[in-house]
């Protein structure tokens, strides 16, 4: 029930509009419950009538029969349409939540949210919440209303016949429905299970066919899908035959509610006193509250549901953000004099070190690289001077200040990071590239593509510039990604740039060409660059060689090739950078995961 | 499986004949169920009018309640079974068409898969193929029960009251002639609305994977505002949309419902006149609902179709994209233990675009050789190693082994006599066990710890928490690229072919992992001919010959030390890149 109220609380902005398609659905309902009983009571009427050769007002009747009908036929299509736009209402603010929530934590509290699959659940959560009310709230409501009012009515008959109906639609609407929903746990939970480990399945052998292939493990791997498969049909088959049973037992109840009613009424309306044609309206009364209760073990469902998709989506609310900002965040920084004072931070509490007691200044204007294998740091050195993580111990200093004094945004503003994998919206080159600055003119966007070499190729593109690109996109190629990278950070004008491996996928003639654009544009800022690539170390003022988190040498490209083995391996030992393998169906997408992959 | 293309519709139509006995099963069942309905509402009929009209006492009415109590308990039965049999249907052809599909997507092969989306696919095999479930447990029975039961309540109707009868005769065909009529034009219009919705949530979903992205940069908090912006403008638009879609509802609901008061109004003329009597017209009005019932749950019967439809197109274009044939049958050119000689005469191959990858490649592998291919990236090493491995073909010239064309040969067989060391390897999940033996499903203990020792990654799995059955993948234990790619090495060893394909890692690696990779290389090789595609040198000097490619030739073969003197492409790439660039 603390769901329910959770869920309430997020959509009390829209709950005035929830009211009235509740209320709609009521009516339109309600006036089929009374077009048949009316109908019922009309026809046995008109026949006594008939037979006596009496009189009969039957204006009423019949006019009370084509309201009902019109009353039906509308309250559907604005039922309809209420609900509809509330629904969407809600979605959108769903979601707006759910970004909120998340969008302060930091790079590694999201790591769960690159991975498709879980991106999948929380839309599939998402919208579970927002059909809440559609199908849990709309139906519990509408059933409470409809059948109490019917219940009322044939309390006017005969107290008994009230009871006993109540009885039966309790156990049709509520028992039976709770029962159903019970004993489907372990099924609908063996079901997502067996689904879960179908899909694990199918991603392996999708992305191992090649090893498959080689290794004559094709054929096993089909096997096991199937077996796995079968697993799944076979937890689908119980929730199958629940679902059998639960219909069955639906239609015997509403159906036992008719003949127990007639079983009553012939004796009552057959006692003296009584109108005999009362038997017709209150028969049919019984039959049209069906529709009010057929809705009942979906709703039971959904309420199952509702409580699995707020328990994950919850998850995310009690995650409090690493990085605050302060309450009283000092001015921003006049000039960008960075100082790393005996600086620690790791990715947990209880690990490693990821970076410790590193202490160094960057003066503004200053060139300087990072060379170090993967895990030496490099990337948390990123992450600290953009605030995506916190400093653990030891102060980092910005014009002066240790960083937590500044809000984040103003620092963030000074910086232009390209991170080692790119992330590209599922959207057109022009707008990814103003993601760098949203208000940058169009000139200053094709001055920035063309520093980073890029350019021509995006008017080679078959719509330019408008071309998509992202997921569902235009396939580019590893370097082009890049170089959209480079564009897009220098099309920020920050005063300090961070390039992490900027010429990876790039051919030597293009990262040359890059290099002196970029020389040039660096004129009067300050560079960090991730690389390992000798043409581009050798031209920076200062080289940070870290290892394990700590800073195991410094100097210029020339003494360390010439004083460090360790340097000398890292950018000289192998044939060249550049030489990654390409895949044979080029370009191939790197997986659509985030940039400042939190664990280097 | 058919060669021309092939409509969703037909193919699902085509899927429906091995399910034939479950579906008719249903439809009878479910027809069964309809007819017993009707004999329900006549005997409630009968006890309205002997309670109203004859003045029955309920003593006397007795065997109508009997009766009715009888009908219930066979329908409850009936709505179980009809559900079995729809649940029968529908899984079988599931579990058909998923196991068509893995055929499918296994014959197609690695090079196929690289140029698709794994998340489409995978989506394909599992939720696409659950989605045909609607047609066959639904679609299927409802349409034949949409036309068999208003029939037979029609045919009830018409003899005991003819006009209630050609009321229902003349509006129940409106209903699908509406629902085709107004339905087609707010389909499309649903569908863009539907696309629409699409693209949105995957807004929203790039939003959430870009969200670091968005927070380096410092839109963060404007991405939200846009994420509001754009859903309530599709809001609005959806609305415009929905309010002409539901008119179609409308006319559907307006259709049943005023044709059951027009039935019951014109009925209670006709008892008022005496035209009727009271149990035939009671009868008629119980009906007349159940008569549109069916009728009315068509559009949402249909909405399933198309779904079923949608899902079917995608799966219908992956069974019929042409397969990879190795037609070969010869299986006598491989000897037990020994090492085969390979010949590429010639080899041509060109991308799908056009690009040539190889350009002719000719090169000899002598039996335990090592040979160590190098060149820039985009020189065709990759493809080379996929031609070996018979995971391409060679649009010209020809791969021989112990002299006979690969073409002649089972593909198999030469597989079996291969081991690939991806750059890359795909750990699959399981343990660790369970993924050496791969190749080799009854290699013992011992085997593995010493293929894991010759691999130099003895250490680290025997740290792992479990050992060898610690779990790997996705959601086991995460090695780093080095451990991987040691783990893949000792797989190809535990399957002892002879000849293997090595794919080096090229990401930096420290000294010690570095020195450990070099090490297991070398075991590799060891009684085996090893081509290796390098990016280390300490890898390349340890190679018997050196092959180093550009543009989709082999520039350069031989020793190191003599192409280092040669001064060529390898003696540039062997100063890295620092001569090359600026």
């Amino acid at each position: 029930m603390s769901d329910l109220r959770w869920w309430l609380a997020l959509a009390r902005p829209y709950l005035g509009w929830f009211a009235l398609g509740i209320m709609l659905s009521v009516v339109t309902v309600a006036a089929n419950m009374a077009l048949l009983a009316v109908s019922g009571w009309f026809l046995a009427s008109m026949a006594m009538a008939g037979l006596a050769a009496a009189d009969f007002n039957y204006f009423t009747p019949a006019a009370m029969i084509r309201g009902l009908a019109i009353a039906r036929t509308g309250g559907r299509y604005l039922e309809r349409l209420v609900s509809h736009s509330a629904t969407l209402r809600l979605l959108t603010g769903l979601r707006v939540w759910f970004y909120r929530q998340v969008e302060p934590l930091s790079p590694l509290q999201l790591q769960g949210l690159r991975s498709g699959d879980l991106l999948a659940r929380i839309r599939a959560d998402i919208d579970t919440l927002d059909s809440v009310y559609l199908r849990l709230i709309t139906p519990a409501v509408v059933a409470l209303v409809c059948l109490g009012g019917a219940l009322l009515v044939l309390a006017t008959y005969s107290a008994t016949v009230a009871l006993v109906n109540l009885g039966l639609m309790l156990a049709a609407g509520l028992a039976l429905p709770a029962l159903v929903e019970r004993l489907g746990r372990r099924p609908g939970a063996d079901s997502v299970a067996a689904s879960a480990s179908l899909k694990a399945a199918v991603v392996d052998a999708v992305g191992g066919l090649g090893e498959l292939t080689i290794f004559g493990a094709l054929e096993a791997r089909r096997r096991e899908i199937d077996r796995l498969s079968r697993q799944w049909v076979a937890a689908q088959s119980r929730l199958s035959r629940l679902s059998g049973a639960s219909s069955a037992g639906v239609l015997l109840l509403t159906n036992l509610a008719v003949l127990a009613t007639a079983w009553l009424m012939v004796p009552l309306v057959q006692q003296p006193g009584r109108a005999v044609v009362d038997f017709a309206p209150a028969v049919l009364l019984v039959m049209g509250a069906f529709e009010a209760i057929v809705q009942m073990p979906a709703a039971w469902q959904a309420l199952g549901q509702l409580r699995a998709a707020t328990q994950r989506l919850r998850a995310f609310e009690s995650l409090t953000p690493s990085i605050v900002d302060p309450a009283v965040p000092a001015p921003a920084p006049s000039r960008d004099e960075l100082r790393f004072e005996a600086v620690g931070a790791r990715y947990d509490e209880h690990g490693p070190w990821a970076l410790k007691d590193f202490s160094e200044r960057i003066a503004p204007g200053e060139r300087i690289a990072l060379v170090g294998a993967s895990g030496a740091g490099k990337s948390t050195l990123v992450q600290l001077l953009l605030r995506l993580m916190a400093v653990e111990s030891g102060t980092l200093r910005w014009d002066g200040r240790p960083v937590e004094a500044y809000r984040s945004e103003e620092l963030r503003a000074r910086m232009a990071v390209v991170p080692q994998r790119i992330y590209l919206f599922h959207a057109s080159v022009r707008e990814n590239l103003l993601v760098g600055n949203p208000e940058a003119s169009e000139a200053a966007m094709f001055e920035a593509a063309r520093t980073a070499c890029i350019h021509d190729e995006i008017l080679a593109l078959p719509e330019g510039y408008d071309t998509l690109v992202g997921e569902e996109g235009l396939r580019l190629s590893g370097g082009q990604v890049r170089r959209l990278g480079i564009a897009r950070a220098l099309l920020r004008g920050a005063s300090i740039v961070i390039l992490d491996e900027p010429c990876e996928g790039l051919d030597n003639a293009t990262a040359a060409r890059l290099w002196a654009n970029l020389d040039r544009y660096l004129a009067d800022r300050t560079l960090l660059l991730i690389s390992h690539h000798p043409a581009w170390v050798r031209h920076v003022d200062r080289i940070w060689l870290l290892e394990r988190g700590a800073l195991a040498a410094t100097g210029t490209h020339a003494s360390l090739m010439r004083d460090s083995a360790d340097y000398r391996r890292l950018i000289g030992g192998g044939l060249s950078d550049s030489q990654r393998i390409e895949h044979l169906v080029r370009p191939v997408r790197r997986l659509p995961s985030d940039s400042l992959d939190a664990r280097q | 499986m058919p060669t021309s293309p092939t409509t969703p519709a037909a193919w699902l139509k085509a899927l429906s004949r091995p399910v034939r006995t479950p579906v008719s099963w249903a439809i009878g069942l479910g027809l069964a169920s309809g007819l017993l309905l009707i004999v329900q509402a006549s005997l409630l009929a009968h006890v309205a009018d002997g309670a109203i009209f004859a003045g029955t006492a309920l003593a006397a009415l007795w065997p109508a309640f009997a009766g009715m109590l009888g009908i219930l308990l066979v329908r409850a039965a009936l709505a179980y079974a009809v559900e079995h049999f729809a649940f029968v249907s529908a899984s079988r052809v599931k579990l058909t068409v998923r196991d068509r599909l893995m055929c499918q997507l296994q014959a197609l092969g690695l090079v196929w898969q690289r140029g698709t989306q794994t998340g489409d696919l995978v989506n394909t095999v599992t939720d696409g193929v659950e989605s045909l479930e609607a047609y066959y447990g639904r679609y299927l029975p409802q349409t034949a029960l949409a036309a068999l039961i208003p029939l037979a309540i029609l045919a009830v109707i018409l003899p005991i009251d003819w006009v209630s009868g050609v009321i229902l005769l003349v509006t129940a065909p409106l209903i699908p002639v509406f629902m085709i009529f107004i339905g087609k034009g707010a389909e499309t219009l649903n569908q863009r609305q539907w696309r629409r919705m699409g693209r949105l949530s995957g807004h929203f979903l790039d939003a959430l994977q870009g969200l670091t992205t968005l927070k380096v940069f410092n839109l963060g908090r404007r991405e939200a505002r846009l994420i509001e912006r754009l859903s309530e403008e599709y809001r609005l638009s959806t609305m415009k949309v929905l309010r002409l879609a539901f008119v179609s509802s409308l006319v559907l609901e307006f259709l049943a419902t005023v044709s059951i008061a027009l039935v019951a109004v014109l009925i209670g003329f006709r008892l008022l006149w005496g035209e009727l009597d009271f149990e035939a017209g009671f009868l008629v009005l119980l009906l007349a609902p159940e008569f549109y019932l069916p009728l009315r749950n068509m559009g949402g019967v249909y909405h399933a179709r198309m779904e079923a439809i949608g899902a079917a197109e995608r799966i219908v274009e992956l069974l019929e994209t042409p397969t990879l044939s190795w037609p070969g049958t010869r299986r006598d050119v491989l000897v037990a233990g020994e090492v085969p000689r390979v010949e590429l005469r010639d080899l041509h191959y060109a991308y799908p675009s056009g690009d040539t990858a190889l350009a002719g490649i000719d090169l000899t592998l002598a039996p335990g050789e090592t040979l160590a291919v190098v060149g820039p990236s985009g020189a065709g090493k990759s493809t080379l190693a996929l031609l070996l491995l018979g995971l391409l073909k060679a649009d010209r010239g020809t791969l021989a082994v112990n002299g006979v064309p690969l073409e002649a040969q089972a593909i198999d067989c030469w597989r079996e006599a291969l081991a690939w060391v991806p750059q890359q390897p795909r750990l699959f999940f399981g343990t660790v066990r369970d993924n050496l033996c791969l190749g080799r499903a009854d290699a013992d203990d011992a085997m593995l710890w010493q293929a894991l020792e010759q691999a130099q990654a003895g250490d680290f799995v025997a740290a792992l928490p479990q050992g060898l059955d610690t779990a790997l993948g996705e959601r086991g234990v995460r090695l780093s690229g080095g451990e991987a790619q040691r783990l893949a090495i000792a797989r190809a060893l535990v399957k002892d072919a002879p000849v293997v394909v090595a794919d080096e890692i090229s990401a930096h690696l420290d000294a010690d992992n570095e020195r450990a990779l070099v090490a297991a290389l070398r075991a590799l090789g060891d009684g085996r001919s090893l081509v290796i595609i390098a990016h280390r040198l300490a890898t390349v000097r340890h190679a018997d010959r050196i092959a180093v490619m550009d543009g989709g030739r082999i520039v350069e073969l031989g020793r190191h030390a003599d192409l280092l003197a040669a001064g060529g492409l390898y003696a540039r790439l062997v100063a890295g890149a620092e001569g090359e660039v600026a």
